[in-house]
Order: structure tokens, then C-alpha cells, then sequence
């Protein structure tokens, strides 16, 4: 399991929200999950934890808990 | 004769660049930074928020006008398999594709691709241009 308390301040400059904003249970929308969003999480993801996770599992997910299950699948995978 | 004088595919593509503004300087700005720009790129557009949101777009814009996007995972062209040049006196740059874009390109009987970009209200707007010969 991702270390969540310090992974969610870093997705909220993805998605252009304050820290304390953020939280599993955000909604995914058009107007904040777009190629750029899905891409700099795959980037993060990447950085934080040398892991490489699927962007057709990325663009599925609906909330950030789905997005933080989908980081956590990636990162067990070792 | 000029063989790049058939549109073969356009593509568009808008961000905010307030979006840019809050990336860059961060975990996640450092990541998507080396993730979508070459080390040209790079050193071209420095931590300037428009000249990010202008070279990404123009990276949307272009693999939408090939038909395919910037995921490589789901068929798409990886975003550092595209550099744009630095903008010509004709007002637009091109971008030039490597690696698996070329394969791409040449697939869509492509060989240049032309990208402008506009900064409107906040926003960077980029088009593109896929040029091909008539088939």
C-alpha cells in the first residue's frame, strides 16, 4: 500500500486543488480528468514508485479512491 | 513537386494554462515534465507556464491529427516521440517524430506535421496539421 497521506498532496497539483481538498471520495469529471490529468499521474506514478500503471485503467476511474486502488495494484506488483 | 500539400488529419487541442502555473515546481510538474518533453524541450521552455501548456497541446494536437493519442500503452504516441521545433518566421512550428511516431506517421501516408498555437483568455489553444501527398 501507497504511503496515502503523502501520495494525496501530490495528486492535488495534478488536478489543481488545495491539499486539504483533496480526498478519496472526489469525483473524476470531464473537466478535471482529461489526457493531462491521466498523463501526470502515469508521470508521478512513475517517479514516486518506479512503476508503470495502465492509462485504460486510469481513464475508468471515476473517483480518486478508484485512482489510488488502481496505484496501489501497480505498486504490489513486484 | 510538393508532396505535403494534402491535409491528412487535423487535430486540436486546449489546456488552461493555470493548470501549468501550479505544475511546474512540483513532484508531479517535475514527473510530467520529463514524461511529455524532450531535453530540447526542456531547456527551451524553461518553468515558463504558456511555453508548457503551448508544447503540450501542440503534442495533443498533433497525435489527434494522426488519428491516435499520447497514451503509447493504448496505441497512442509517447509524447517524447514528438518534439516541437522552435516556431518558424511563418508563424507555425513543426513536429518533428521519432521512435515508434514515425511508424505512425508513415502508416497515415504522413511526412510533416505543422502546429500553431494561440494563447486566448487563460487558455492555450493548439492546432495541427498532418501533411501528406495526394494518394
Amino acid at each position: 500500500m501507497i504511503d496515502r497521506a503523502a501520495f494525496l498532496p501530490l495528486l492535488a497539483d495534478v488536478f489543481d486543488i488545495e491539499a486539504d481538498a483533496i480526498s478519496d471520495e472526489m469525483a473524476l469529471t470531464t473537466e478535471n480528468w482529461d489526457s493531462l490529468a491521466v498523463l501526470g499521474v502515469i508521470a508521478l506514478v512513475d517517479r514516486e514508485f518506479e512503476r508503470t500503471v495502465s492509462s485504460d485503467e486510469l481513464k475508468r476511474c471515476r473517483s480518486i479512491a478508484d485512482v489510488l486502488q488502481v496505484v496501489d495494484a501497480a505498486v504490489a506488483e513486484a | 513537386m510538393n508532396n505535403d500539400r494534402t491535409i491528412r488529419g487535423i487535430g486540436i487541442d486546449i489546456e488552461r494554462v493555470r493548470r501549468f502555473e501550479r505544475l511546474i515546481g512540483t513532484a508531479a510538474g517535475d514527473a510530467l515534465g520529463a514524461h511529455a518533453f524532450t531535453a530540447a524541450e526542456r531547456g527551451r521552455i524553461a518553468a515558463d507556464a504558456v511555453s508548457w501548456a503551448a508544447v503540450f497541446t501542440a503534442k495533443e494536437a498533433a497525435a489527434k491529427a494522426l488519428g491516435v493519442g499520447v497514451f503509447p500503452d493504448a496505441g497512442g504516441i509517447a509524447c517524447r516521440d514528438m518534439e516541437v521545433t522552435p516556431l518558424a518566421a511563418s508563424g507555425f512550428a513543426e513536429m518533428r517524430l521519432t521512435g515508434a511516431a514515425v511508424a505512425v506517421a508513415e502508416a497515415a501516408a504522413v511526412r510533416r506535421i505543422a502546429v500553431s498555437t494561440r494563447l486566448v483568455r487563460g487558455h492555450v489553444v493548439s492546432r495541427a496539421w498532418a501533411l501528406g501527398a495526394a494518394r
